[in-house]
């Protein structure tokens, strides 16, 4: 192919990328984590772009920090009412066609508050009352708030409707063929319009290559744009009822660590709770020797549960915990269900992961850590910290603030209901015939205006 | 430098305003021939019907040189001159020939180079005889800034571009412009938004709000990226209607025009497109847009207009390819032909029975739109670069006539009246500094 050639179709690309009447259909593949379910459960990233996809947000927020929404026609905020008015569209309705209204709005955002969610806690504390007039749903808050619009830009804040599943996303689900694929298909009552591709085919297995899959940053790939996504997964090791012994919890932290060691799993070591780049304090537990970790785990007869997000290291702890001599039986718990499991169940040992955005401010990230993370072992102790932290953020002091966070670390550790383990961060990969991906404030891939190039 | 730049605008001025005097006497001495040949020559329906070019003028060169030749004929009583002259280009002329069975005479032209002159041969055959019955070989020495200025100048004819006549702002989501001349002679105009249609008089040349339509439409409601819509008014006897239908809902409104209002009468299951005649029925022909997406589905339907209004039962449809644009030549209502444009942006021509006639122009584009069965629009299909052509397709030709650049993206085209004058709407997208854009232009020729 001569030179002509090349610029020639280097130009109808350009053409067709810019074509004024953008075109509709074709599938795009991604690579996620198989879900237990369709129930919303945002708690690591790939399901947080699983649920984009067949959820809506109340509110999107985009990384130059504009926010938009496809549900309400205005939003605004009177500071003298203290009041935040928000003016439902007309017309819209779920993936199966029954109309969205402003009952279904405030139900989706109790059901939010309702959970044991940090931002919810947050917001939980300036909401006063939720009212509907007509279209308008009437957010009345406790004191002057003008950040109330931001707050509800949380990826966990969705449309849901009352006792039963449907969707309000762009995408509505059609095909589960488990631990192969999910196939999604185009909403054709999507509030923000209908999407330009008729289909997502969600893979769990690497028996294809998806257009869109999540990676550690810089791997070279031909054909693929590369999006830092903002986002990084840490692993924590906790211990929700307490009265484990020291010499077992080490024990179990060094056979975690030195499983790493010798598996291929893109984990970094992490020496703190939120990150090292912005922690004013390093963790550092001194691991047993290999022979004291195996002679304390041969006769622990511990039962170890694993979150379903990382269901994929659990064949090779499995098999690491083999050839260690180590009386350890491993159980995955469905992420959705784990308050429950917890309140129902005796769980000492725990692998847990969670995932954070690299912008938000550590003070949040320390406190989401705090509030959901301590489980049963939260308390007055706690809740003054979160208080006396809130008052340091509020001062405008970052020495006192930086102080505030050092100490909670320092308490949450010695305390010894978690320990960090592992840091992995993500880079998304695009590959170039889709068009208009968007990355989202939370590292989400947006597909609403995304569209397959043809030629 | 300031000295060059003077010179070089001195120059293109002599260049625009000196007569393209050599070509002038090539198609002179051709058209002379013709128009003597002709003379004593009865009901001579003529076209020219083949150019092949030899020599070193170019493609627009060329053209020119048939422009000429057809203007100067045009004028003989005793000739029917068709013009099937679609395109020029490498050389070749390309023609519809789907009505070449009507002809007489057919017209063939060759140039060659002969040297420094540039040779044209007219043949003229005689399809009754089924031979050669004239042959005329011309020639002219060519200057070489004339060639020049041939192949740098868009189209001899400045006098048949069309131009941009008036422009206004519009509102976001803008879907189609509909105008009705009252029985004072005065139009009025109808501007179709997805949540009301709004109407306008012409006060001073300029538009002056004098009504509204709010639309609240029906579920099922299908919120869409890419607003899309198509109004249509036409009469029935002495009734006005009005038809609205869209891209977000199932079924199109009907408006009626009763006691100085429009009331809405009823709905119909598809969008109306165009009123027109087919064998001496009226029907309203209209297309389905596959549901919140920018395109209509793959087929046309009909529904009867009789002495009882709309005859939904015997409503019928053809298939034809799934399409962004389409547009109806009509000679009164009599359906011609149908342009429309796929969603590979190809174009396509079709009979009036939906039969691709010619193969399609090796053309693309997004919107379109007929001035009866003269004049066809269309655009581009790139945000990067977007112009508007126009075409002349009388006769059953599709010539270019004219290109323009346009600042932005055309949303759509819609043939129209503005001010007495017959052209075109054209909806443009633009965004400037971040902010977008929606404007209306008219487009109308210049000689009226």
């Amino acid at each position: 192919m001569g030179k002509r050639d090349t610029a020639l179709i280097l130009l109808l690309s350009l053409l067709t990328i810019f074509a004024i009447k953008p075109h509709y259909g074709g599938q795009a593949t991604i690579r996620l984590n198989e879900p237990t379910s369709f129930s919303l459960n945002t708690s690591n990233y790939s399901n947080l772009v699983l649920y984009s996809l067949i959820y809506e947000n109340f509110f999107y927020l985009d990384v130059d920090g504009t926010v938009y929404s496809h549900l309400f026609e205005t939003y605004a905020y009177d500071a003298r009412s203290r009041t935040l008015s928000l003016a439902l569209k007309d017309n819209l309705s779920f993936s199966n066609g029954k109309p969205i209204t402003p009952g279904h709005i405030r139900f989706s955002l109790q059901n939010y508050l309702n959970q044991d969610l940090f931002s919810a806690i947050r917001l939980r504390k300036v909401l006063k009352n939720i009212r509907v007039d007509g279209n308008q749903i009437l957010l009345e808050l406790l004191q002057d708030n003008p950040d109330t619009l931001a707050m509800l830009t949380t990826p966990d804040l969705v449309l849901i409707a009352e006792n039963e599943q449907i969707f309000s996303g762009p995408f509505t689900p059609a095909e589960w063929e488990k631990n192969r694929y999910i196939i999604l298909k185009a909403n054709p009552f999507y509030p923000g319009g209908r999407t330009f591709l008729d289909e997502v085919k969600i893979l769990f297995d690497d028996t294809a290559i998806p257009e869109i899959f999540l990676g550690a940053p810089s791997q070279l790939k031909n054909e693929y744009q590369e999006f830092n996504s903002g986002i990084f997964q840490n692993i924590y090791l906790c211990f929700p009822q307490g009265g484990v012994g020291q010499n077992t919890r080490v024990a179990l932290y060094t056979l975690i660590k030195k499983f790493n060691e010798v598996s291929n799993t893109g984990f970094i070591e992490l020496h703190s709770l939120t990150s090292d780049e912005e922690s004013p304090v390093s963790i550092r537990i001194k691991p047993v020797s290999e022979q004291k970790m195996i002679s304390i785990l041969k006769f622990a007869d511990i039962k170890f549960y694993i979150l379903s997000s990382l269901v994929s290291l659990e064949p090779g702890i499995d098999s690491y915990l083999l050839r260690m001599r180590a009386k350890v039986e491993t159980i995955v718990i469905d992420d959705s269900q784990l308050k429950n499991f917890l309140a129902n169940n005796s769980v000492k040992y725990i692998l847990i992961d969670k995932i954070f955005q690299k912008k938000t401010p550590t003070e949040e990230k320390i406190g989401q850590i705090l509030k959901e993370l301590s489980f049963s072992q939260f308390n007055d102790k706690y809740l003054r910290m979160l208080a006396e932290l809130n008052e340091v953020r509020y001062i405008n002091n970052q020495e006192l603030l930086i102080e505030q966070i050092a100490r909670m670390n320092e308490t949450l550790i010695n305390d010894g209901f978690i320990l960090p383990l592992f840091q992995k961060k993500y880079s998304l990969y695009v590959r170039n015939n889709l068009q208009a991906i968007k990355i989202d404030y939370y590292g989400r891939p947006l597909l609403h205006k995304t569209r397959i190039n043809r030629e | 430098m300031r000295k060059t730049c003077l010179l070089t605008a001195i120059l293109i001025l002599l260049f625009q305003t000196l007569p393209a005097q050599y070509i002038e006497q090539l198609a002179q001495s051709a058209s002379g021939f013709l128009s003597s040949f002709f003379k004593d020559k009865f009901d001579a329906r003529t076209a020219i019907v083949q150019i092949e070019n030899f020599s070193d003028l170019s493609d627009l060169a060329i053209q020119k040189v048939y422009q000429l030749i057809f203007a100067q004929l045009e004028g003989q009583k005793n000739l029917q001159l068709l013009d099937l002259l679609i395109d020029f280009t490498e050389n070749k002329g390309n023609f519809n020939l789907s009505k070449a069975d009507q002809l007489n005479y057919l017209v063939y032209l060759k140039f060659i180079q002969n040297r420094n002159k540039i040779g044209m041969g007219i043949v003229v055959f005689s399809k009754r005889i089924d031979r050669m019955i004239g042959f005329k070989y011309v020639e002219q020495e060519i200057s070489r800034g004339e060639k020049e200025m041939l192949g740098t100048r868009q189209f001899g004819f400045s006098e048949l571009g069309f131009a941009k006549k008036m422009e206004l702002d519009v509102k976001t989501n803008f879907l189609d412009i509909q105008e009705v001349q009252g029985t004072d002679g005065r139009f009025g105009y109808f501007f179709f938004y997805p949540d009301e249609i709004i109407g306008y008089e012409v006060q001073d040349q300029h538009l002056s709000k004098h009504s509204s339509i709010k639309l609240q439409w029906p579920r099922p409601f299908y919120p869409t990226q890419e607003y899309e819509g198509k109004l249509l008014l036409f009469a029935d006897g002495p009734t006005l209607f009005m038809t609205a239908g869209s891209n977000f809902t199932a079924e199109a409104k009907l408006f009626q025009f009763q006691n100085d209002a429009w009331r809405e009468t009823d709905h119909i299951p598809f969008v109306p497109l165009k009123l027109l005649q087919i064998n001496g029925q009226t029907y309203l022909a209209g297309g389905q847009y596959e549901s919140g997406r920018n395109y209509f589905g793959e087929k046309i339907l009909f529904m009867p207009l009789g002495k009882g209004g709309l005859d939904k039962r015997n409503a019928y449809e053809k298939k034809i390819p799934a399409f962004y644009s389409i547009d109806f030549s009509l000679t009164g209502q009599q359906l011609q032909t149908v342009h429309l444009i796929d969603l590979n942006y190809q174009y396509h021509f079709l009979s009036a029975d939906f039969n691709e006639i010619t193969a399609p122009l090796p053309r693309k584009g997004a919107s379109l739109a007929v001035l009866n069965d003269e004049w066809l629009a269309m655009s581009d299909y790139s945000q990067l670069n977007d112009r508007l052509f126009f075409f002349d397709i009388r006769n059953g030709g599709q010539k270019l006539i004219y290109e323009n650049k346009i600042e932005g993206e055309i949303v759509f085209l819609r043939a129209g009246i503005w001010l007495g004058q017959r052209g075109f709407w054209v909806n443009i997208r633009s965004m400037k500094n971040g902010y977008v854009r929606f404007v209306l232009q008219f487009w109308g020729k210049s000689n009226g």
